[in-house]
């Protein structure tokens, strides 16, 4: 029942494009060169059984519809919900004979939400591998295809990487239609559009762009819109591939696109004019235009009060600090810089490094690998196993390399408050980032000390600094400084200051709520 | 066009890639010298002793490593010592250096630390240090003493607790360059001994042209700080002849703290001659007395009074102590400069400094006295 | 001529790129260098040279505001003819081309003498320039944007000055004014060198897309170096007075090492921390004007090959000197030729356009 609701809502938008896409049809026939049914039923069917040649999952149902000629409805099985299919359309279908069939006003009444009346084969064809059912009729100079689609999908539940405490615990699923639909319940306004592109030579996937019209900027729209029209692969399995095929500067380790399983945060990005680029087949989306400090930012908290918000938010930032140069500052300064180590804690930290056989490279590279291993060993086991692994790997690994002489006991302080200043960032892409300059920050340290780590902070700066997405200087609103949209960088101020919108989506309207 | 321009690019990248890192000294494989000790030795060289902490195999808590060398200079001193340490000995966390008292009044200072100055490894806020005594001795003393920690840090407590006590000049290494080199100005250092075996703080150690020409003791040393104007935050527990007294119970002394919160110094021109007048304002805070009101305000004005008269007349015998050492640890030639100009070109300020007259007035304010009266 | 997109900036953004031009090598070893010829008077030389600058620099406008949009590169050709300007212009490009070979190969020094001794010279020269081509390859825009990152370092630098204040004695500075004329020029030559603010509009006014409001920001960026180079030199010369100051080559760098601090004890390192980018903004600016304009003038496409022929060259001057004083005596000589070049192009210039007549195309 609920599938025939949300339906009933997508028949006005896929109704409007269906008829439009047939009229296009109408028009461009001869130009597409897609081929017109023949006024030869036997010559279609086979044209059509040939399309289908070892496909057993496409049916072709063969019925008989009076005055001695055959129709057959074609339709993918496991596509289509059988049971509305053999009450609302083959029986009313099979009821009204030939002469029925020939007749457009009783074809129109036909019980079903979303009809079409294709006229080639092509269109045919699409019809069938979009789920729906399609009957031809010998003599019939027109197709039936109606939307009955039922499959089976995931149903609606948290993201397993983004949870919250404070907000909605749904999250995006595969299905189109379906993410569609649950923006589209959170924004109860026409505004909110999407623009379809077919992408895919291969697997024609349907991606679409959502925004809402007189927020977000028509320029950009039409910047991504090109961008997204001119890629050309065999097929798109996750929205990864359409953000690496579209990005500015495919060379820098920094994510240009929030990627996102959740409602909430897709919508709290479209009010700001932000686009968000959904893709069927992957519950992920992109959004875009982002800036830097967009990928520290969880939507907790905006719930909880703007002290709150504000102090875990310079946490992050902080923990992304600590993350990325921990290692290095603790193996300069004990490869190079002996003398900076405070006077209490010289002896101690003799003393337990006396033990170690290594150099600070060599046993600081040796944690932080066993930790990515162990990282990404955990990520394959299943959870009951993972959640066991992770407490032994800490513990016992630990404690068992200082025993055995391997690392000393202050390395394992700073492997351990690195990892968990790691996890500490919502977003995945930016933690991969981090865990990836981590090991060239290492590298620059052991070899030229701190003047190493300062080189490397300051290409990290430059290259945050060239950073553009979509057009939009990444690292605003600190350089170039907008003193306006610093309310909502790192620190959070209340809520009732919150009036504009951050400049980042060029937005049309800058003022939030009702204009008086 | 493409070879060139990898063979550029080469160039460029290949020294990052061929490593050797040049300038790595790994931490566990460093003895880091806590202090030096610099004395004369029979031979006229200097014996220089360093200590550096043993760690891992050894004494646990308080194993010292202690080597003796001879040689011309620091420099040549630490090279021969590295001839006998387990661990290559490096100098970037020297606690202090400690000067025998005989080799300071014979060589200059200034040009004996000069190596702290050059190399920037060195820390040039280490403690420098007179001992009233062998440095060698005082060290091994100290490196026996199994109840205190490592000689270093155990020296480097004592100084830094006696120097927020005002009982001597906090003067490091790079305060005592700057004011050696400055005119009219000379530098002040710690003073310290072995005594019962045990390390003392006596005072301060005057300096004029870089060689130690008298001392003080830590009253005075407080006494100076405040003339200075630098016994602000501190307070020095200023032990005197009880006054007014109180009983009969035989108790001598009553015990102040005091904190010199203003001085002023005004110089005036007399007849050609600076004469110079130091007014310091005291707050006390009376911490021992004897079981008497001391809420009567009469009472208070006569210890203030009587503290004020005491405080003045040992001022003015630490001055005495200063023009006669010719150590003008005050400034108060540095000040002439900056306001005479006139006459400083004309005068010839060390010797000048022996006999300008300069007096004192004290005044000294209780402000509190405990919780009872 | 319309710029490419990633050179326009507006004045706010020359304002910054100013500041973090003439804030980074300049202040290593300014008061060693005016304590030779000033003594404890260092910070009046830096009051007259920063006022002089301010006269140039709206000299300089007056001057550019006549050709609308062009750069002195250009306006040299106009006014001078076309050899004679060229002639001016490849001296202009080899005079700035100099100045920053021998800045990189003071950076490179100071951080060789201060931290990392064996490590060959030619390596960090590598280090520093990694960044400078990287970011100069990417725009006018992107030399700004991160110019920014020098506000941070001077805020660092303002903290410890303010620690560093109970000690600062002002008898060392007074008494004012007992100095000769002949030093006084001398030591206003130098600190004029040492912030060449002014001639950065020179270059770049072109590209500075709001030019009414770039002399205001220009005025404003030489006010604030001024002042913090005149705060520096009072600091200084108050702390260690001016015997010591005249044998310390780094003043600001012994200052961080001069007192104990806490948990981190020693200064030192996180000075150099905050200043190896900051001597790294000098670089870039310089970098970009003579790269640029090297680029314009000999009309080079190959964008690639030319920025590496260029650091290359850059690199090979930088090694003339033999060692830290022989780069400063450099550093003097071409401070030498910049004095009658600057300030005489800029005057000469000026009364050409009036004799001239003046275009305003």
């Amino acid at each position: 029942m609920m599938i025939k609701k949300l339906k009933t809502k997508k028949i006005e938008e896929s109704g409007n494009k269906a008829e439009e896409k047939d009229d296009k049809k109408e028009s461009e026939k001869v130009e597409d060169g897609k081929e017109k049914l023949s006024s030869s039923f036997d010559d279609n069917i086979y044209k059509i059984k040939k399309s289908f040649e070892n496909c057993p999952d496409i049916i072709m149902r063969k019925v008989s519809i009076g005055q001695n000629k055959t129709g057959y409805f074609l339709y993918v099985a496991g596509m289509v919900d059988t049971d509305l299919v053999q009450r609302d359309f083959i029986a009313p279908v099979l009821n009204m004979g030939y002469e029925g069939l020939m007749k457009e006003e009783s074809l129109e009444n036909l019980p079903v939400t979303d009809i079409s009346f294709p006229v080639d084969i092509n269109t045919i064809i699409d019809d069938v591998l979009r789920g729906n059912t399609v009957f031809l009729g010998e003599g019939i100079d027109h197709a039936i295809s109606c939307n009955l689609v039922l499959f089976a999908k995931r149903s609606i539940e948290e993201p397993i990487v983004e949870k919250n405490v404070k907000g909605s615990h749904e999250g995006f699923v595969e299905s189109l239609l379906t993410n569609m639909s649950m923006l589209r319940r959170l924004v109860k306004n026409t505004s909110l559009k999407f623009k379809t592109f077919k992408l895919g030579a291969t697997t024609n996937q349907t991606c679409a762009i959502a925004y809402i019209e007189g927020i977000a900027s028509p320029e950009l729209l039409s910047m991504l819109s090109e961008k997204i029209k001119n890629l050309n692969s065999d097929g798109f399995i996750g929205i990864g591939y359409i953000e690496q095929f579209i990005t500015d500067h495919p060379n820098s380790p920094f994510p240009q696109y929030l990627s996102t399983e959740r409602p909430d945060k897709t919508i709290a990005a479209l009010l700001e004019g932000k686009f968000a680029i959904m893709l069927d087949g992957t519950p992920v989306m992109s959004i875009v235009p982002v800036n830097f400090f967009a990928f520290f930012k969880a939507p907790d908290d905006y719930t909880s009060n703007w002290m709150f918000g504000s102090f875990i938010g310079a946490i992050r930032v902080f923990a992304a600090i600590i993350a990325v140069f921990l290692p290095g500052l603790y193996i300069s300064v004990l490869a190079f810089h002996y003398y900076t180590v405070p006077l209490n804690l010289l002896i101690s930290l003799a003393e337990s490094r006396s033990k170690v056989p290594f150099q600070p490279l060599m046993e600081a590279l040796i944690m932080e690998i066993t930790l990515e291993l162990l990282r990404e060993s955990t990520i394959r086991l299943p959870t009951y196993i993972g959640t066991a692994v992770g407490v032994v790997g800490g513990l016992i690994i630990g404690q068992s390399a200082v025993q055995a002489g391997l690392v000393s006991n202050l390395m394992i302080i700073v492997v351990a408050v690195t990892a968990i200043a790691s996890f500490v960032i919502p977003s995945y892409d930016m933690g991969l980032a981090i865990r990836f300059i981590r090991f060239i920050v290492m590298l620059f340290s052991a070899v030229f000390g701190i003047i190493g780590i300062t080189t490397t902070a300051s290409l990290i700066i430059a290259n945050l600094v060239i950073l553009e997405s979509l057009g939009q200087p990444y690292f605003q609103p600190w350089i170039p400084l907008k003193l306006k949209d610093l309310k909502d960088a790192v620190i959070r101020l209340p809520i009732n200051l919150h009036r504009t919108r951050p400049d980042i989506a060029q937005p049309v309207d800058k003022i939030r709520g009702r204009n008086k | 066009m493409k070879r060139i321009l990898t063979l550029i690019l080469m160039i460029l990248i290949f020294p990052l890639i061929l490593t050797g890192c040049w300038d790595q000294k790994i931490y566990e494989h460093i003895g880091f010298i806590l202090n030096v000790g610099i004395e004369s030795s029979k031979d006229g060289n200097m014996l220089i002793t360093f200590t550096s902490p043993v760690v891992g195999e050894g004494e646990g808590e308080t194993g010292v490593e202690l080597i003796e060398v001879t040689g011309g200079i620091l420099r040549e001193g630490r090279q021969n010592a590295r001839n006998m340490s387990s661990k290559q000995l490096e100098s970037g966390k020297l606690q202090q250096f400690l000067i025998s008292s005989e080799l300071a009044q014979k060589r200059n200072v200034h040009d004996l630390i000069e190596i702290a100055e050059r190399d920037p490894i060195l820390p040039i806020q280490c403690w420098l240090v007179i001992v009233d005594g062998s440095p060698n001795e005082l060290i091994k003393a100290a490196a026996n003493l199994k109840e205190k920690p490592r000689p270093a840090i155990y020296i480097n407590q004592l100084l830094e607790n006696s120097a927020k006590g005002s009982k001597i000049p906090e003067t490091r290494l790079a305060d005592f360059n700057i004011e050696y080199l400055a005119p009219g100005l000379d530098p002040m250092l710690p003073l310290i001994k072995l005594s019962n075996n045990q390390v003392m703080v006596t005072g301060s150690a005057l300096f004029s042209k870089g060689k130690m020409t008298g001392k003080l003791s830590t009253r005075q040393s407080f006494l100076a700080l405040a003339m200075m104007g630098r016994a602000r935050k501190a307070g020095f527990s200023s032990i005197d002849p009880i006054f007014p007294k109180v009983s009969d119970d035989g108790k001598e002394d009553m015990a102040t703290e005091l904190r010199a919160i203003k001085r002023n110094i005004k110089i005036k021109m007399v007849d050609g001659e600076p004469v110079v007048n130091i007014y310091i304002n005291f707050a006390g805070y009376i911490s021992e007395y004897g079981w008497d009101s001391l809420t009567d305000q009469a009472v208070q004005k006569e210890i203030e009074s009587y503290l004020s008269e005491r405080l003045k007349k040992d001022c003015i015998e630490t001055i005495n102590i200063l023009q006669q050492a010719n150590c003008d640890a005050i400034g108060i030639g540095d000040m002439i400069r900056a306001k005479c100009g006139e006459y400083w070109k004309s005068v010839d300020w060390e010797d000048a400094y022996r006999d300008i007259v300069i007096d004192v007035d004290v005044n000294v304010d209780i402000k509190q006295f405990g919780v009872i009266d | 001529m319309i710029e490419d997109r990633r050179n326009l900036i507006n004045s706010k953004q020359l304002m910054v790129l100013i500041i973090s031009s003439t804030a980074g090598v300049g202040i290593i070893s300014l008061p060693y260098l005016l304590v030779q010829e000033v003594g404890h008077n260092g910070w009046i030389a830096i009051l007259l040279s920063g006022i002089s600058s301010m006269i140039m620099a709206v000299i300089v406008f007056k001057l550019l505001e006549r050709y609308k949009n062009k750069s002195i590169i250009e306006i040299n050709l106009i006014l001078y003819g076309k050899y004679i300007g060229m002639a001016v212009n490849v001296f202009y490009l080899l005079y700035l081309t100099l100045k920053l070979s021998v800045n990189l190969r003071i950076a490179t020094e100071v951080v060789q003498i201060t931290v990392l001794r064996s490590t060959p010279s030619i390596v960090l020269t590598v280090l520093f320039f990694l960044s400078t081509i990287y970011i100069s390859w990417y725009g006018l825009k992107s030399v700004c944007r991160y110019g920014n990152m020098i506000f941070l370092t001077i805020l660092m630098v303002l903290v410890l000055y303010i620690l560093s204040l109970n000690k600062v004695r002002l008898t060392f500075l007074l008494p004012i004014g007992d100095i000769e004329i002949q030093g006084l020029l001398e030591s206003v030559k130098i600190a004029a060198f040492s912030f060449l603010g002014f001639a950065y509009p020179l270059a770049v006014y072109p590209m500075v897309t709001d030019k009414k409001q770039s002399l205001k920001y220009t005025l404003l960026a030489l006010i604030f170096s001024t002042v913090f180079f005149g705060l520096t030199i009072v600091i200084t010369t108050g702390y260690f007075g001016e015997n010591m100051l005249k044998h310390m080559l780094f003043p600001v760098y012994t200052l961080a090492l001069s007192f104990r601090t806490p948990i981190i004890e020693r200064l030192d390192l996180l000075f150099l921390v905050l200043w190896f980018p900051a001597m790294g903004m000098t670089l870039k600016g310089y970098f970009f004007i003579s790269y640029y304009w090297i680029n314009r003038l000999l009309n080079i496409k190959r964008k690639t090959l030319s920025i590496l022929l260029f650091s290359t060259a850059v690199i090979i001057i930088s090694r003339i000197p033999n060692d830290y004083n022989q780069s400063l005596k450099f550093l003097g000589y071409t401070d030498n030729i910049g004095v009658l070049f600057m300030f005489g192009m800029i005057i000469i210039g000026y009364i050409m356009s009036m004799i001239k007549g003046g275009h305003s195309n």
